[in-house]
């Protein structure tokens, strides 16, 4: 009896069960079935249906950066010791317009923000040619309170244009840019937004090639660019091919007096997914230009401090005599590798990435020589190799540790001062924390060993150059950096 | 009588378990997450769909730019994002945030499952995800 009550029990709570799904099935339905769809056509469709003709995006990030150099032999280290500084190192701003089906116009404005701007070294300098060109200050992108800023610009505090073009993009395939674009290279040239670069300090292979081997970060010219699927081996093949006026952004800052036809190429494969787990990419690219430009007969790396407390690591380029002319072909050439294994335990991904450049650069002097002979023997080949690898580690989607290691090195004859030191090594590891998709919060340090590099100076006023107050000295520095970000898109 | 209560009880009880089993098979098996296109266009392969989703297609093969719409139901996302696309939804997230500032490409909109199918079943234009219990003769799987 017992048991037949027992059983009678368990079947009312079964059919119960049942009764609370069938109800909830319904309910669900219902809800659905509920739902205005004249508050849906007005409240939700109308936007989608038209497409937005025209978007503002873009990102800021800001940055903390403590440096110390390691040698005390170092003339840097009677001014510079240790340093640290806060930077606002970017803001750009993106405007989207779509003009028509398929053609678009793209713009990208770059605001350099510094307090009350910058003064310019060297505008007490007596050379007339230097006084009245004062942004020719080049702060190169070896770099890391200025986010792989290989444009030239004039001075910090200026606005630059990074990008501007109209764009044809009815196919895949095939997608026709005219105007001024990023030129395409390699895995980090198009990357170039903090919140989505890895690292604070992007690698060197992908930041140097402007100021070592010419190559303008971006170009103005035509660029013929798109994607296709291999059928049968389902990859997909990625390229680029383009051709500019030759002239780099700073043209008319550096009197770059080229017209001439600047051209290159990209291509990655990009393989299909491993077991849907692993992604391979790989790929080459390859440019050619030529260009003219005043030579400067002292052009040397320094720190400047600025009014402001302000530090730079970059190498800056002093012109003292702007008396002799360069005419210069580059060529490079660089492949690139990247692999990731996706889906692994807690929600992680490891990517590994190496890219390899080699560059021969070709300098013919023109002119003669005035003020200091004998200094820089003309003309004169290059070569330059840079690689890395890095290895990253993403996981539970927003905490990603990472490492760098770097190698450059430079090939020359030339007895003249190499900015960089005539090889170095640098290594980096850091956190990188994605707190919400778009705010990304960057720890970093850096460790960075130069061989044979040119004089750091230190410079706390612009008569020191004019003075000769500058200390040229050719030893190895060994820099180390801790640095901080936070990266914002908007 | 005893027989025949005992009888409309087995009944009840075989009824109730047809209608959790039921319940329960659509939830697990059948009505698992879909792509979603319109009536009118080629389905699409596995991979093309994943370069879709990614970002790495942004036209369709005979011309047209192509109108994401995520589901704004996290469930649905996430089983979506796990099956179609090799990673978390979180990592699509950030992806498109990589694909915004690289090139100022606007991220999809996260919409309901409802407008989804509207709009997948007015304009070729869309592709979008949803259970496939809410399939209905306007719209097909994009992947079958």
């Amino acid at each position: 009896m017992k048991s037949k009550r027992l059983i009678s029990l368990l079947l009312a709570a079964l059919m119960l069960a049942a009764f609370q799904v069938y109800a909830k099935d319904k309910k669900g339905k219902n809800t659905e079935e509920k739902m205005d769809p004249t508050e849906l056509d007005e409240v939700e469709e109308p936007s989608l249906v038209r497409e937005q003709k025209f978007h503002i995006s873009g990102f800021i990030d800001f940055q903390f950066q403590y440096s110390m150099l390691e040698s005390n032999k170092n003339p840097a280290k009677i001014y510079l010791k240790t340093q640290k500084h806060f930077t606002v190192s970017n803001l750009n701003l993106y405007l989207k317009f779509n003009v028509a089906r398929g053609w678009e116009v793209f713009s990208e404005i770059r605001f350099l923000y510094v307090p009350e701007g910058m003064k310019t070294p060297w505008s007490d300098v007596s050379d007339p040619t230097v006084s009245v060109l004062p942004q020719k200050i080049l702060f190169y992108p070896v770099d890391t309170s200025f986010y792989d800023n290989n444009v030239v610009m004039g001075k910090y505090g200026s606005i630059g244009i990074e990008r501007a073009y109209i764009e044809w993009n009815r196919h895949d395939f095939a997608k026709i840019r005219a105007g001024h674009f990023l030129s395409p290279y390699g895995i980090w040239s198009q990357d170039h937004g903090a919140p989505v670069v890895t690292s604070i300090r992007t690698p060197v292979i992908a930041a140097a090639p402007v100021p070592l081997i010419g190559m303008p970060r971006s170009q103005t010219g035509l660029e013929f660019l798109g994607k296709v699927n291999i059928p049968g081996i389902n990859t997909l093949f990625e390229y680029a091919i383009y051709g500019t006026n030759g002239n780099s952004v700073d043209a008319a800052v550096a009197n770059e007096h080229n017209s001439g036809f600047n051209y290159g190429a990209f291509l990655n494969f990009k393989l299909p997914s491993i077991q849907k787990t692993t992604d391979i990419d790989f790929g080459g690219s390859a440019y050619r230009g030529e260009r003219v430009y005043p030579f400067y007969q002292y052009s040397v790396p320094l720190f400047i401090l600025g009014p402001e407390g302000f530090m730079s690591m970059n190498p800056y380029f002093i012109p003292m005599l702007d008396k002799y002319k360069i005419r210069q072909t580059d060529t490079m050439a660089m492949a690139h590798l990247r692999i990731a294994f996706n889906n692994l335990p807690a929600d992680s991904t490891i990517i590994l990435q190496g890219e390899y450049l080699q560059a021969w650069v070709h300098e013919y002097g023109l002119g003669s020589l005035v003020g200091l002979s004998g200094f820089v023997k003309r003309p004169e080949n290059y070569l330059y190799y840079m690689t890395y690898g890095q290895f990253e580690w993403q996981f539970m989607g927003w905490l990603t540790p990472y490492f760098r290691y770097e190698y450059v090195q430079f090939t020359s004859s030339d007895t003249t001062l190499t900015a960089q030191g005539k090889k170095f090594h640098l290594f980096i590891g850091g956190l990188n924390i994605r707190i919400i998709p778009e705010v990304v919060l960057k720890l970093e340090y850096n460790y960075t060993m130069l061989y044979n590099a040119s004089n750091l100076l230190a410079i706390t006023d612009p008569t020191d150059i004019a003075n000769s107050k500058i200390f040229p000295y050719k030893t190895n520095n060994n820099i180390h950096q801790v640095q901080a970000s936070l990266s914002v898109a908007f | 009588m005893k027989n025949k209560l005992q009888f409309i009880i087995i009944a009840l009880a075989l009824f109730s378990l047809f209608v959790m089993e039921n319940h329960f098979a659509l939830r697990g098996q059948g009505d698992e997450v879909v792509p979603i296109i319109n009536k009118s266009r080629k389905s699409i392969s596995a991979v093309e769909l994943k370069r879709i989703f990614t970002g790495d297609m942004t036209n369709w093969p005979n011309g047209g730019s192509i109108r994401i719409l995520m589901n704004k139901d996290k469930i649905v996302y996430e089983e979506f994002a796990k099956n179609y696309l090799g990673m978390s939804m979180k990592r699509v997230e950030n992806l498109w945030v990589l694909k915004k500032v690289r090139d100022g490409i606007i991220p999809p909109r996260k919409v309901s499952s409802v407008v989804i199918k509207s709009m997948v079943s007015r304009s070729s234009d869309f592709i979008g995800f949803v259970r496939r219990s809410e399939l209905d003769e306007d719209i097909k799987v994009a992947t079958e």
